[in-house]
């Protein structure tokens, strides 16, 4: 439909720029507008070319806009009246021109109804605009083929004879002038929303416009019926310059739409050269001028916010005034962005910021990744804490009972045979004894080394001094720590463990261990009496990374951060 | 002697229970928890009761917060407690929870019922018990510039014994020598490592088996 209006607006500026030709060299006479009403004719020419020139530069700057021709053929055919009788102008072309005019107000509504970029959404809409069309070109038929000035003894203007009459009806003239306008009033008033407009000036410029137009349109129907359209007549003149205003509204909001829009894809192409610093979302608030701008990044199946969190996209709801405009590189959606509605930002973002979106959504990605496998690693550790600490009290309660019972029994039994007398049995079941209390004193050993119970039970300090009791080394142990969960608990007394294996290892006489909390972190410091380079096992950074805590790279201090959610004690 | 056992393992149990009963002493009550415990401490008051670190519901160490209470709210009861755990730091929480009359003993030493029976009796009489395996760990450690070098012989065997709990007189009978000799090494050993002595055994016990653990 779009190639069909400009095809109309085309036509319509020809006849324009061909009947304002003779214009030039002559001067207008007594019987145009702005001589039969000086004020108002002034005001609806002057109108007329603000709002042409305001159509000019807007097509200059948004020339997809359909908008800035409608405006000028609209313009065009509403200044009929003022250049149609002038004298150098052929009879035939002056009543088409007058017959052009009766198109105008369709025009304006439609102007009206699309504001500011000249779209019209919905198919029902565009129907009742193309029947408004129709009835408005059947009109203007009427005006052309029935009404022959020459013989109106109600005619104001230049009363020349129509040689495109076919048939002599006065009323012809009123008649079609009145239902054009009327047309156009109906549809505009039809088929504008009259609900709050967004807080944006366009919007509000838009809503004047159709409101006023409306007004003009139907104000100058009444004038085309009681008073013959003559513009000196009061409520004609009244009229016109209504109408003349909403036209020159209507000019003002296509521009101040066309110009945001230019300074708006500015703004976008200035982002390009923002500095990477993981703000997009705010920058794009502030090139749009939105605040409510959301941009949510899909990464497995789910869409995120830039911190790797759910993102809260609420469902598009059916009115314009927020919309979603999903984002695509290479057939793959890496972002969606949600913005006011009127802004059509599939084509206003340039090929560098979806360049910069997908590197974004990159990081998020990454972002998510490295948090998930974190996590995962953080349960894996405290998954086999668990399980050691289940061994422990199981090789505890169960099995060192077991033992005790055995080696009762056998003391018992071992004191029965001698009592008996029998020498050789007492003394077998006394070595049996010896073994079992053996076997006990071992098991003992192994369940602490699985997992001592008094780090579960005490903590860090009361575990590394009972450390300190068996070690290789000289161990002393100073400082106090809150507790922790058991992970970490477990994790930095592996930490000192390993370290203090190391260094008997390397000969080392004694270390001393400092535990301290600050800044928001369990750290335990460890001195050796003689500075040696020591390895550890890469177990120990990985449980203690699980957590987000590290070891130090002299492998000699570790920490872990004190806000770590806490694991629930098994 | 009146005593009261507290374990949940039944086996455990039976085995204290006989041992007692076998040295010719009176088991008043024999029961699977604290709660149970307390009760019949109150009902029954028994000299001592024996108890298991490791009781229902955490199994962790409700037999200190027993021995606790018991020490607290009866202090003529006197508490042996019994664990599974060659761990200072408990035998520590043990003496420092409670004012005397506490000892700590390894489980193990069930099967050597002279040593429970002895036990019993020496907390009963108002010493400190510390099991001589904890002891003997707390000796064991290594030290930057072993102070306990600078002791005797004679004044380190005094030591291991005073960190077992036993008195002047009961360390005298055990060294076969005289009282005054104990104590002019006990005197002479708390020089040299620095400790204040403490006429109050509890607290004498406590300060040396704190020293040693570091």
């Amino acid at each position: 439909m779009n190639a069909l209006l400009r095809v109309l607006a085309a036509l319509i500026l020809t006849v324009f720029a061909v009947s304002c030709l003779p214009l030039v060299w002559q001067v207008p006479n007594q019987y145009t507008i702005t001589a039969r009403a000086p004020l108002a004719g002034t005001v609806t020419v002057m109108a007329g070319v603000a709002a042409l020139i305001a159509g000019l530069v807007s097509a200059f700057l948004q020339p997809r806009w359909s908008s800035p021709a409608l405006l000028a053929a609209a313009v065009a055919a509403w200044l009929a009246p003022a250049y149609a009788t002038a004298a150098g102008i052929p009879a035939g072309l002056s009543a088409v021109a007058s017959g052009t005019a009766l198109l105008a107000p369709a025009i304006s509504a439609h102007v009206a109804v699309s504001l500011p970029d000249g779209r019209v959404s919905g198919k029902q809409r565009r129907r009742a605009l193309l029947l408004a069309y129709l009835v408005s070109l059947a009109f203007a038929l009427l005006r052309v083929v029935a009404y022959d000035p020459f013989r109106d003894i109600a005619c104001w203007s230049s009363c020349r004879p129509n040689p495109l009459a076919v048939v002599s009806w006065p009323e012809a003239g009123t008649l079609a002038t009145a239902g054009a306008l009327v047309t156009g009033s109906v549809v505009i008033v039809a088929l504008t929303r009259w609900r709050r407009p967004e807080p944006s000036a366009v919007s509000r410029l838009a809503v004047i416009a159709s409101g006023v137009l409306a007004a003009g349109l139907g104000l100058t129907a009444i004038g085309a019926v009681r008073a013959g359209g003559d513009p000196a007549r009061a409520l004609p003149a009244v009229s016109l310059v209504v109408s003349g205003t909403g036209i020159a509204v209507a000019g003002a909001t296509v521009l101040a739409a066309a110009v945001g829009v230019s300074l708006r894809a500015c703004r976008l192409r200035a982002l390009v050269a923002v500095p990477e610093d993981n703000r997009i979302e705010a920058h794009l608030v502030d090139a749009l001028r939105d605040p409510g701008v959301r941009i949510a990044y899909r990464v497995g199946g789910r869409l995120v916010d830039s911190e790797g969190g759910p993102a809260e996209l609420l469902p598009v709801p059916g009115d314009r005034d927020r919309r979603h405009t999903r984002v695509v590189r290479a057939a793959r959606e890496i972002a969606l962005i949600e913005h006011r509605g009127d802004v059509d930002l599939t084509r206003e973002l340039g090929p560098a910021l979806r360049v910069a979106l997908e590197n974004e959504a990159l990081r998020v990605e990454s972002h998510v990744a490295l948090a998930e496998l974190r996590a995962s690693r953080t349960r894996i550790v405290a998954a086999s804490d668990a399980r050691r600490r289940v061994l422990e009290r199981d090789l505890h309660d169960g099995v060192q009972q077991a033992l005790i019972a055995l080696a009762w029994r056998l003391q018992t039994a071992g004191r029965a045979a001698a009592a008996r007398g029998e020498g050789d049995r007492a003394q077998a079941l006394g070595d049996a004894l010896r073994e079992a209390r053996a076997a006990l004193e071992e098991l003992r050993e192994v369940a602490h080394g699985i997992h001592p119970a008094v780090l579960a039970n005490e903590g860090l300090g009361a575990a590394l001094r009972s450390l300190a009791l068996s070690a290789p080394i000289a161990l002393s142990v100073e400082g106090t720590m809150p507790r922790l969960a058991d992970a970490a608990e477990s994790a930095l007394h592996v930490f000192v463990a390993s370290a203090v294996s190391v260094l008997a290892h390397q000969g080392v006489e004694g270390a001393h261990v400092a535990l301290s909390a600050e800044g928001g972190r369990a750290l335990v410091r460890l001195t050796p009496s003689r500075e040696v380079a020591v390895r550890l096992d890469p177990i120990v950074a990985d449980r203690l990374g699980a957590l987000g805590g590290e070891v130090g790279a002299d492998a000699m201090r570790a920490w872990v951060p004190m806000d770590h959610p806490p694991v629930a004690r098994a | 002697m009146r005593v009261a056992v507290a374990d949940d393992s039944v086996l455990m149990r039976r085995g204290v229970v006989e041992a007692i009963r076998g040295a010719g002493h009176e088991v008043i009550a024999e029961v699977g928890d604290a709660r149970e415990l307390l009760a019949a401490v109150a009902a029954r008051a028994p000299d001592v009761a024996v108890v298991d670190i490791r009781m229902p519901p955490t199994h962790t160490t409700e037999g200190l917060d027993a021995a606790h209470a018991i020490r607290a709210n009866h202090p003529d009861v006197a508490v042996l407690v019994l664990s599974q755990y060659v761990e200072a730091a408990y035998a520590l929480r043990l003496i420092e929870d409670s004012p005397g009359r506490v000892g700590y003993l390894i489980k193990d030493r069930v099967l050597d019922e002279s040593v429970l029976i002895d036990a019993l009796a020496r907390v009963v009489d108002g010493q400190t018990l510390v099991d001589p395996t904890i002891v003997a760990q707390l000796l064991g450690k290594l030290r930057h510039d072993d102070p306990l070098e600078r002791l005797t012989t004679r004044e380190r065997e005094v030591l291991a014994l005073l960190a077992e709990g036993m008195s002047n007189r009961a360390i005298a009978a055990q060294l076969f020598v005289a009282e005054r000799t104990v104590e002019t090494h006990i005197r002479s050993l708390f020089d040299k490592l620095g400790l204040a002595d403490d006429p109050e055994h509890h607290r004498r016990v406590l300060a040396v088996v704190a020293y040693l653990r570091g």
